[in-house]
């Protein structure tokens, strides 16, 4: 069955392409995505079965804190009419442009797809594995959860550069841009790191559990609303 | 041809959307950047009587 959802017609060419597959999984669902969903699965299970809840816990907060920063990406996106902050359009010549590849399995959202939502989920967890024990153990004299909540944004932000380059991650918006990474940098995956690592070092497991329930309710509100008024 | 580049000034609903969600990310940095560095704090405090 076809979506119900309607494209607008001032909406640029990388989203009207994107709108096109948007969680439309009989025009885009490919195989590999079933062993990356195992892959995951491993990860996770593992990680349970030798004690780290909290990791899988850290991992699960990054993930929400992209999806949070998702659907507000999709919100600007209807709300301007025109497109997203980043866009993950299918791998299609539109007009010339050539973007890159076939694009993903399943696009959840206009800048958000299956592959990268089982990617920030691993990134938490294997983000939180580099971490010392020691909480306040320094490097180049900067507490170790700021220095690779820095270190790893900076990271995350040159492979998003990257992507944008390769055309298969689109930036529409005169302040998202490879030439002023600085936004991407602090509204862009500093948050996802700082929450995984706070989630990370809470005392007890329930507390981690509790940081991440709050998450979860900012991003359950945020489909509600954003479902409410169709904005997703 | 690339596409055209837009201004997050020319829309004002989405630059409120964009200010409101800065706040919510900037507010989550804000909350573990506290924590990570107040941890510090304290021990070092806990730890200077020792010294």
């Amino acid at each position: 069955m076809q979506t119900l959802l309607i494209a607008n017609p001032n909406y640029s060419e990388f989203t009207q392409a994107a709108w096109e597959v948007l969680r439309k999984p009989n025009l885009s669902m490919q195989w590999y995505i079933i062993p990356i969903l195992l892959i995951f699965v491993y990860i996770v299970s593992k990680e349970l079965s030798e004690g780290h809840t909290k990791i899988v816990l850290a991992g699960a907060a990054l993930w929400l804190v992209d999806i949070w920063n998702e659907i507000w990406n999709s919100y600007i996106c209807a709300v301007s009419g025109h497109a997203p902050v980043w866009g993950t359009p299918p791998g299609a010549d539109i007009n010339g442009i050539g973007l890159a590849g076939q694009g993903s399995a399943f696009n959840i959202l206009i800048g958000y797809n299956i592959e990268i939502s089982f990617m920030f989920f691993i990134m938490g967890i294997a983000s939180c594995l580099m971490l010392p024990k020691d909480k306040k153990a320094k490097i180049l004299g900067i507490n170790n959860r700021v220095f690779f909540a820095c270190v790893l944004t900076t990271l995350a932000v040159l492979v998003e550069c990257f992507l944008n380059y390769a055309n298969v991650l689109t930036w529409e918006w005169s302040f998202w841009q490879r030439n002023c990474p600085w936004i991407l940098w602090i509204i862009g995956y500093l948050p996802f790191f700082s929450a995984a690592f706070y989630v990370y070092d809470r005392p007890t497991t329930k507390q981690s559990a509790k940081a991440v329930g709050v998450l979860g309710a900012l991003v359950a509100v945020g489909i509600i609303v954003g479902a409410a008024l169709n904005w997703l | 041809m690339g596409p055209e580049i837009l201004n997050i000034a020319d829309f004002p609903g989405a630059l409120a959307i964009l200010i409101g969600a800065t706040v919510i990310d900037l507010s989550i940095v804000g909350v573990a950047f506290k924590d990570f560095l107040s941890k510090g704090d304290k021990e070092e405090k806990k730890e200077e009587p020792k010294e």
